[in-house]
């Protein structure tokens, strides 16, 4: 048997697949048709400091091979998050990942203090990257020195936890907004949010979306996840969570010899609920089969 | 909640651009309620591959036997009309909250357009079967509205039946009036399905004679379970605006608490 085992900071993961931010809740609507034990890590839905009611709808529009979304960040809030979702989550023997965002530097560094030390939570994943809100989200990842600012100060407030930084690929050159954040502290990125796009009802001649714009997502930005992974790679050390249109153990398999340690899987839950553990499975099969005996030679073994 | 590939018995054109497909998924069979859905796998392929979800028409407990009826509107849907008998369908279900059928006593009034009969007849059989005097309202095309009244018909259900175009202002009219006058001999509960317009109409037709009304209403879903708040609908609770899920506090819904966006 292989060995699936990888290594995101400080967090040791059973395997490498893991559900995305927002695609997954709190783990506990999936419960009941999958095995969460059998998980890399839970990756929660967005954590923000207050309540938030996210955006009006409608939210959701599908498109070729893919879907664009604008839920806007809705959340229960930090409070509610530790009193209501942590005891359910703290209860599976897998890495448990809060995805944190804010308006405000001041906002992020709070929620971070907040979750640091909590009982059963392993690491933070800092979301400078919702295309979705007004204020704040993606603001901060499309500047190397903003992002360097929020990371340098969460990696301050949350000592305990594992920080992850999840970029997003609307940026000329993330190259250099990756090695901001691993110059500020940061344990591991996660590649990529989503990029932005757009549909048009051509009969009201309306946005199909009420913000206009929202996240693509799916297997059309496959290939633009792929290259932010492939081109950060190139030139940080920390670890890659790859992300975008993962599907199939594939697809997976693409994004780790690209140069992801991990992936993370979104849309495919919605569509089948236990691919996660088809991917891993799939994953360890193709080892088997090429007769590699630890995932970690494979990864980033791209032949240029 | 059950994830299963199930056996299509049959999938045939009823009327118009209406099909009733009826598939094997025992554990929906016997666990579903009126109002429900099940979130439906149309296409293996990648585009589209989002599920489709479809109210629960009928069921029958015994054999396990899960009954959908549903219009042909786009790619997903056209992919699904045509899928044979044993073909294999992934199907996620039973899911969603569904109709308050419990709160009825002694009357009940349905209302249903177009596609819309789809979630009131698995309501109509089991108001029937608890003895409930139930009588119905069906708009829309001609073809849909005599199907729906055979059905009704023959669960013992009194139906007056509006056939038009649903878009134009005088079939909503008459939707509303019948709708109106039916509320006015007094019945315990009504249960809607159909056009935000209709709903929206007869909503406010309800409130001004003070019965408790009861709508299914549509959003756009991906996940189908409560995941990914992309299904939200704009609801007052308690006075208060919020956002609810359509497949998970949903798709039933008062009447009185929906804000219509029409």
């Amino acid at each position: 048997m292989p060995v699936l085992s990888v290594k995101i900071g400080r967090m040791t993961l059973k395997n490498p697949v893991m559900p995305a931010s927002g695609t997954f809740g709190y783990g506990e609507e999936y419960s009941k048709l999958i095995d969460l034990n059998k998980l890399g890590a839970i990756v929660t839905k967005c954590v923000r400091l207050k309540p938030t009611l996210g955006n009006p709808p409608p939210r959701l529009a599908e498109t070729p091979c893919g879907l664009i979304a604008s839920v806007g960040l809705q959340s229960i809030g930090v409070e509610a998050f530790i009193k209501e979702k942590m005891p359910f989550l703290r209860r599976f023997n897998t890495r448990i990942i809060a995805n944190i965002g804010g308006e405000t530097v001041e906002e992020y560094v709070e929620i971070a203090e907040r979750l640091n030390g909590v009982k059963g939570l392993d690491g933070l994943e800092v979301n400078v990257s919702c295309p979705n809100i007004k204020r704040g989200g993606i603001a901060f990842g499309v500047d190397p020195e903003t992002v360097y600012k929020v990371v340098s100060q969460v990696r301050k407030a949350a000592k305990n936890l594992t920080l992850i930084v999840k970029l997003t690929p609307n940026v000329t050159n993330i190259v250099e907004i990756a090695e901001a954040c691993e110059q500020a502290g940061a344990e591991a990125l996660t590649l990529i949010n989503s990029p932005l796009g757009m549909a048009v009802d051509i009969e009201k001649r309306k946005p199909k979306l009420s913000t206009v714009l929202g996240g693509l997502c799916g297997p059309a930005i496959k290939p633009i996840g792929l290259r932010c992974v492939w081109q950060v790679a190139q030139r940080v050390r920390i670890p890659i969570i790859g992300v975008g249109g993962i599907f199939t153990a594939t697809d997976a398999l693409e994004y780790i010899i690209a140069g992801a340690t991990a992936v993370q899987v979104g849309t495919a839950n919605f569509v089948k609920p236990r691919v996660m553990l088809e991917i891993i499975e799939g994953i360890e099969k193709y080892l088997e089969e090429h007769e590699i005996n630890n995932i970690n030679k494979l990864i980033g073994s791209l032949q240029v | 909640m059950f994830l299963f590939e199930s056996e299509i018995l049959s999938n045939v054109r009823v009327a118009d651009d209406l099909y009733l497909l009826t598939f094997r998924a025992p554990e929906i069979a016997l666990r579903a309620q009126p109002g429900q859905f099940v979130h439906v796998r149309c296409n293996k392929g990648e585009h589209p591959f989002l599920r489709r979800p479809f109210s629960i028409y009928l069921v029958e407990r015994e054999t396990g036997m899960v009954k959908v009826l549903y219009k042909t509107v786009g790619i997903g849907t056209a992919l699904l009309a045509e899928k044979r008998k044993g073909e294999q369908l992934d199907v996620l279900g039973p899911l969603g909250k569904g109709f308050n059928s419990k709160a009825v006593q002694k009357s009940a009034l349905l209302i249903g357009e177009g596609a819309g009969l789809a979630s009131l007849m698995f309501l109509a059989e089991d108001l029937r079967k608890r003895g409930v005097e139930v009588s119905a309202i069906l708009g829309g095309q001609r073809e849909t509205v005599h199907i729906g009244k055979r059905y009704f018909k023959a669960l013992g259900v009194k139906v007056e039946t509006v056939e038009g175009d649903t878009k134009k202002e005088e079939y909503q009219r008459e939707m509303a009036e019948l709708f109106r006058e039916a509320l006015g001999k007094g019945v315990d509960r009504a249960f809607g399905c159909g056009s935000n317009h209709l709903l929206a109409l007869t909503a406010h037709v309800a409130r001004m004679l003070k019965i408790p009304y009861e709508v299914s209403i549509y959003q756009n879903m991906a996940c189908g379970v409560g995941a990914c708040l992309c299904c939200v609908r704009k609801i007052r609770e308690e006075g208060k605006l919020t956002y609810k899920l359509v497949c998970k506090d949903g798709p039933v819904f008062n009447a009185e608490e929906v804000v219509w966006e029409v």
